[in-house]
């Protein structure tokens, strides 16, 4: 019986070290297996979260209003993507007119409407939101994230039906920016949840301005200006909206200006957002 | 083989319910530890191979439900399951506020140790006062869920009679540790 025991001991000992030296493709397909063995589960929880809302709604006496406002939000949604799609067409139109006169400008990617899952992973460590669309709709890692108003984040873990998006208020976020008027480039960085004030009890979110550095000195700039992704590192698209300049000041080197950026889209109350995936591949035939 | 499917129905419950529950910016975003309760009761309650078991399963379900590395979390319930099942032979395990007091300990020692883990490989950036107020969030969540999670397991594997064959074992061979 002693026996045993050791041998159990050891087989585990031998599984956390296989665990902890396994290849990160090898590691994070393992985490979309256990992820899509209990994604059933999470979709049931989140169907009892949306129904004790109905309910919660029922009993301020808002029956009726929950039914069209679930209405409304998804036609809302729905209007957001084709305006986007019409906002894509005449961009299209405006790059074969810039591509008669010689400029090529090519940017053809697709949406993927996606549902909030759940807010946080188990862990809590990160800012993290799930959605419910994986690799099966499209969904890959390291694509931007965004809502109607702004930047959200990027995917940053995909199985087959699910992935998890990092917000760019993530102390561990970086995106390049851009500032709109003078053109300055930047990078933004998250700087995490406020934990006291107003904002101390959020269930998720409460949103402290995201950090701005490296803009040039010499830059001009003021309060309000819009703050785009720059399109700089490969992730993030170029001209994504991700927040408004709250303040700006000399960092301590004195050397660079760091703003304060508060951003755009609204992360503590995410329902519905999109991906922002690669353009499909163009078939032969369609090609030719 | 009922021990072991008990085990494995309350770990998927309560990774999917630890997923769900929300974490309050006041406590730094910190969840509530079912899973790691789940350990502290077989670390309390049941033999030492199940409480090794339960650790490394319980890690890994909590690492591959978010992006810290897999294994990471199963060092950290191993190591505070261990330390808990060095002690128990004098505490009063049945008792609630020993479940509280090992749940809560147990859960900021756990916290802090995947912090170290996390913080080696660059993973996280967070200041260390923020770093405490997660720690005491996790505790104060770990003196509320551990009583509870243990008296469900208990109740649980009582009704299966898991408890009963496992105090056979241990009055056939002697060798099992049981609290039973």
């Amino acid at each position: 019986m002693q026996g045993r025991t050791y041998v159990i001991y050891g087989m585990l000992l031998m599984a956390v070290l296989v665990f902890l030296n396994l290849p990160v493709p090898v590691s994070l397909r393992l985490k979309a297996g256990v992820q899509d063995n209990l994604d059933p589960f999470q979709r049931l929880i989140s169907i009892v979260e949306s129904k004790a809302r109905g309910l919660a709604w029922y009993v301020a006496g808002a029956w009726h209003a929950d039914g069209t406002r679930s209405d409304l939000l998804s036609e809302n949604m729905e209007l957001q993507r084709e305006l986007w799609q019409l906002k894509r067409e005449v961009a299209e139109d405006h790059d074969f007119l810039k591509e008669m006169l010689g400029m090529v400008q090519e940017d053809k990617r697709r949406l993927i409407m996606c549902e909030v899952m759940t807010r946080g992973s188990a862990s809590g460590w990160w800012q993290i939101v799930r959605l419910d669309r994986g690799f099966a709709d499209g969904v890959e890692t390291n694509l931007a994230v965004i809502t109607s108003r702004g930047l959200v984040g990027r995917t940053v873990e995909v199985s087959r039906r699910s992935s998890e998006v990092l917000l760019i208020t993530d102390t561990t976020s970086r995106v390049a920016c851009k500032l709109r008027r003078s053109g300055a480039f930047g990078i933004l960085q998250g700087s995490g949840v406020s934990v006291s004030g107003k904002h101390a009890l959020d269930v998720l979110y409460s949103v402290e301005p995201a950090r701005m550095r490296f803009i040039r000195a010499d830059s001009e700039h003021s309060e309000g200006e819009q703050v785009y992704t720059s399109g700089l590192g490969g992730i993030y698209p170029a001209g994504i909206p991700v927040g408004r300049i709250k303040s700006m000041a000399l960092d301590d080197s004195r050397l660079y200006l760091s703003a304060d950026v508060v951003p755009s889209a609204d992360l503590r109350g995410l329902r519905f957002v999109f991906v922002v995936a690669p353009p499909e591949p163009v078939k032969e035939e369609e090609a030719q | 083989m009922m021990s072991v499917l008990v085990m494995f129905i309350a770990l998927a419950i309560c990774g999917v319910l630890q997923l769900h529950l929300p974490g309050f910016a006041l406590f730094g975003q910190a969840k509530p530890p079912l899973l790691l309760s789940i350990v502290m009761y077989y670390a309390l309650r049941r033999e030492r191979a199940s409480m090794y078991t339960s650790a490394v399963l319980a890690g890994l379900l909590h690492d591959a439900l978010s992006p810290v590395p897999l294994g990471f979390s199963s060092c950290a319930y191993a190591v505070v399951g261990a330390c808990v099942t060095r002690y128990r032979k004098i505490l009063l395990t049945e008792s609630a506020i020993t479940q509280s007091f090992f749940g809560g300990i147990g859960a900021g020692v756990a916290t802090l140790i995947v912090y170290f883990l996390l913080a080696s490989q660059s993973l996280v950036d967070i200041p260390p006062s923020r770093l405490l107020l997660r720690i005491l969030g996790t505790g104060f969540y770990g003196i509320l869920v551990a009583p509870v999670i243990c008296l469900c397991l208990w109740k649980l594997d009582n009704m299966l009679g898991n408890i009963f064959a496992s105090k056979e074992v241990e009055d056939a061979t002697g060798e099992i540790e049981s609290t039973t």
